[in-house]
């Protein structure tokens, strides 16, 4: 044995038996505990573990083999060899006492050299058995720590993961949105031009026509030449097959126009403006779109100014009111149900207005696509397709802003916008 | 017969343009080539009032075409008819040509267009203008301070503290700028104390706008009697922020600014150079007789004509130039759009109507505007609202 001292626990309800054993055992250094019963044994052995048990078999109420067997029941203490002492030897006897869990046997009368040899030996394996159990332990607690981190790390990286693919996306729209814009602008010179002289002739066409019919009007519409081309006919649809050329020239200009507008809204410079005054002017101008479908609930928070270009941020306010109205208005709300919330508010550096609606809401199938220009649930003439589009664009390339949408069919919408305190310049990294 | 030539490498343009504006053909002798090169050689041949081109065109192009045209025969109108967008190009094209028009563009409209550039154009290139401004050697040079600004304005990358320092040059003249700034017409929510603050609350269009104000109402000049210079300067003040209020959110509004401000500089110009005369011109419009009527009598000519001369010889851009030359009687231009000269012309009206206490004795029969001609401009709202929204910001300024 090694360190301090070894303590043997004796268990023998003859006093004499246990002297002896103390006797042998003492002057080897070890320390010894004694007990007359098994229930005495018990509570030594939960008060204070000994290293070794010495175990009578023969003891009133307990016998040795109960004893032995409860200990080596309970996980805490089945660790403590036993070695039980009898003056059986009997082949039953050490096959129960087997059963019991008992390392090993020693007959009476004990023999001293024996004794010792059978304690020390059974005190240095339990010693390494100890060590066994520490050394599992504590590497048991590595490994869980080190799982805990794998998993944090593994949670990290999923983060990392859902970052990058929302950058992805958002990088992937941005790219198609500028390869569109390169598109329109390049599209729109080559429509341009032929639109130029098709209208120009259409123009053309149609005074020459009144000139022409001006001069011929005394001409008897009966004369058989003319009565062949059905001159009656030509006469009325000649001029409105020419208005629906330049009615047809005027709506492919609009749209080219439109797609221009997309690819260079606008170029006005940024200068430090109030917000909340924006979206109150902005409010008054687009009155007659909601008045009856919603009442608007304007809550104006103390945000500071910002620099920005706020005539094209006032045109996003009117594009998200507008929406809204329409959503509301397809809702079927009136100005006692229907309700616009907008909200400003300062949030970690940015200047935050949320517009919400209870409107009929933004499908889930195409609400990935409502940033994609000419994209349009609206019948003609109601929408272009280019507010979100145009929005995006001045939010987040001009103004190095974010646009974001909530929205659940049928119960309503949640458009924020986030815009930087400091301006454009204070947002890039 | 005006000289017009239209210039466009694609065929079907011309031939388009030729038949569409066929109507005209008594009012223009019109002629239609297909590149720059041959329309050097033309022009080089004989002079022509207007040129029509196209942006984009093989060999010479039509920036070229223009710059060649403004060096070769300043007196020809540059209008760019194109279908190409690019906003660096045109940015340089404000300067240089005088009109831009995107394809596809109705014929009435390129004929108004081409109608209004002559109607300015004849009236500040005439013969009379010429006599009276006598030799351009004897005009006030466009001053310092803005010709600095405006070459470093050149440069797509100069930011506000650049120009601040080019305006604090001169201290007086930033002091001008500053007090304007903190005029109750601006409401801006705190007081502005550097110039740089000032670009950044007011933008640089504006603020430039005011340098070259404060410039020419520069205390130094001696007039006739007859000229308050401290009210012109109100007034002019007056007319440019509601000229630009009503062209809030335009591209334009930067230009209803600055043309607001300077619509009265042929008074200035007039009362400096034809002291006397001037004096008799404004006495004889105080009893009554037409304010241009009397101008032209005593001095040969009127402070819008004199105004818009003197400020195109300086480079500003026409639509400037045409509502300095027309701001009192819009009207007699026909259009059918809200631009410029409607914006200051309406703001000029609305400020007469609004106080006509404040109007001098000499402006007394400038002739109202009403729906008519707001009808005329496709202007969305009624003359009433009008008058309503301006006694709203001049009232914020009264009270100030």
């Amino acid at each position: 044995m090694t360190g301090s001292a070894a303590t043997i626990l004796i268990v023998d309800d003859e006093i004499q038996n246990r002297k002896l054993l103390e006797a042998l055992l003492r002057p080897e250094g070890y320390l010894t505990l004694g007990a007359a019963n098994g229930e005495d044994a018990l509570a030594s052995v939960a008060k204070c573990p000994p290293d070794l048990i010495l175990l009578d078999i023969m003891m009133p109420s307990m016998n040795g083999y109960q004893l032995a067997g409860t200990l080596k029941a309970n996980a805490a203490t089945s660790n403590i060899p036993i070695i039980m002492v009898t003056a059986r030897v009997d082949r039953s006897a050490r096959l129960a006492g087997l059963n019991a869990g008992v390392e090993e046997f020693l007959t009476t009368p004990v023999d001293r050299a024996e004794l010792w040899l059978r304690v020390r030996n059974l005190l240095r394996l339990k010693a390494l058995g100890d060590d066994l159990r520490k050394h599992s332990s504590m590497l048991e607690q590595l490994v869980q720590a080190r799982t805990a981190s794998l998993a944090a790390i593994n949670e990290q990286l999923r983060d990392e993961m859902r970052r990058r693919q929302t950058v992805e996306i958002e990088l992937r729209l941005a790219q198609k949105l500028e390869a569109v814009g390169r598109l329109a602008a390049g599209i729109s010179h080559e429509v341009n031009t032929p639109i130029q002289y098709i209208s120009d002739s259409a123009h053309f066409l149609r005074s020459a026509f009144a000139h022409l019919l001006g001069t011929t009007a005394s001409v008897d519409p009966t004369e058989p030449a003319l009565r062949d081309a059905d001159s009656h006919f030509l006469r009325k649809e000649i001029p409105r097959s020419v208005e629906r050329i330049i009615e047809g020239t005027q709506r492919v200009a609009a749209i080219v126009r439109a797609m221009k507008d997309f690819s260079h809204p606008g170029t006005g410079e940024k200068i430090v403006s109030d917000l909340n005054r924006a979206l109150e002017a902005t409010l008054l101008i687009a009155q007659s779109e909601y008045k009856y479908v919603a009442t608007v609930d304007l809550q104006c928070g103390d945000i500071p100014e910002i620099m920005c270009n706020v005539g094209e941020l006032s045109q996003v306010f009117l594009n998200l009111i507008v929406n809204a109205a329409h959503a509301l208005a397809d809702a079927g709300r009136d100005s006692a149900t229907g309700r616009i919330r907008i909200r400003t508010q300062l949030v970690d550096g940015w200047v935050e207005l949320n517009f919400d609606d209870n409107g009929c809401g933004i499908a889930e199938e195409i609400i990935a696509k409502i940033y994609d220009p000419f994209f349009t649930t609206k019948e003609v003439g109601r929408g272009s397709g280019q507010g979100l589009a145009i929005a995006r664009v001045i939010v987040v390339d001009k103004h190095a802003g974010y646009i974001g949408v909530v929205s659940t069919p049928n119960v309503g919408t949640c458009f924020t916008l986030r815009l930087p305190v400091g301006g454009p310049a204070a947002a890039i990294p | 017969m005006k000289r017009v030539i239209f210039v466009d490498d694609e065929p079907q343009v011309l031939q388009g343009l030729r038949v569409s504006l066929y109507s005209r053909r008594k009012d223009w002798e019109m002629h239609f080539v297909e590149n720059g090169a041959k329309a050097l050689e033309l022009m080089r041949a004989s002079r022509f009032d207007v040129l029509v081109t196209d942006l984009r065109m093989p060999g010479v192009d039509g920036a070229t075409l223009v710059a060649r045209t403004r060096t070769d025969s300043p007196d020809t109108i540059r209008i760019v008819l194109s279908g190409y967008a690019n906003e660096q190009q045109s940015q340089r094209l404000v300067s240089l040509a005088h009109r831009y028009l995107s394809k596809p563009c109705e014929p009435k409209q390129l004929e108004e267009c081409v109608d209004r550039c002559l109607a300015t154009q004849s009236l500040i290139q005439s013969a009379e203008v010429r006599a009276q401004l006598g030799s351009v050697t004897g005009l006030p040079p466009m001053p310092a301070t803005f010709a600095a600004l405006q070459r470093a304005l050149a440069d797509p990358a100069i930011d506000s503290s650049k120009v601040a320092v080019i305006i604090q040059k001169d201290p007086a003249i930033s002091a001008k700028v500053l007090q304007v700034c903190n005029s109750a017409f601006f409401r801006l929510p705190r007081r502005v104390a550097s110039i740089q603050q000032a670009v950044s609350y007011l933008g640089l269009s504006t603020v430039r706008s005011m340098v070259l104000s404060a410039e020419l109402f520069d205390p130094g000049n001696t007039m006739c009697a007859a000229l308050d210079l401290p009210q012109l300067q109100r007034h002019a003040l007056s007319v440019a922020a509601l000229a630009q209020s009503l062209a809030a959110d335009t591209a334009w509004a930067g230009d209803a600014f600055l043309a607001g401000l300077l619509h009265d500089v042929g008074l200035l110009l007039l009362g400096r150079e034809h002291k006397d005369a001037m004096q008799r011109a404004l006495e004889a419009a105080a009893a009554g007789m037409p304010l241009a009527d009397a101008e032209r009598k005593f001095t040969g000519i009127d402070h819008g004509t004199a105004g818009a001369y003197l400020l195109g010889l300086w480079g500003l851009p026409f639509e400037v130039v045409e509502a300095i030359a027309h701001h009192a009687e819009p009207a007699r231009i026909a259009q059918s759009s809200f631009d410029v000269l409607s914006a200051v012309g309406i703001a000029h009206a609305l400020l007469a109507e609004i106080r006509p206490a404040e109007v001098p004795a000499y402006e007394a029969s400038t002739p109202p505007l009403g729906d008519e001609y707001l009808r005329a401009i496709r202007y969305p709202h009624s003359w009433q609202s009008l008058v309503e929204r301006a006694s709203v910001l001049l009232g914020v300024e009264e009270a100030a």
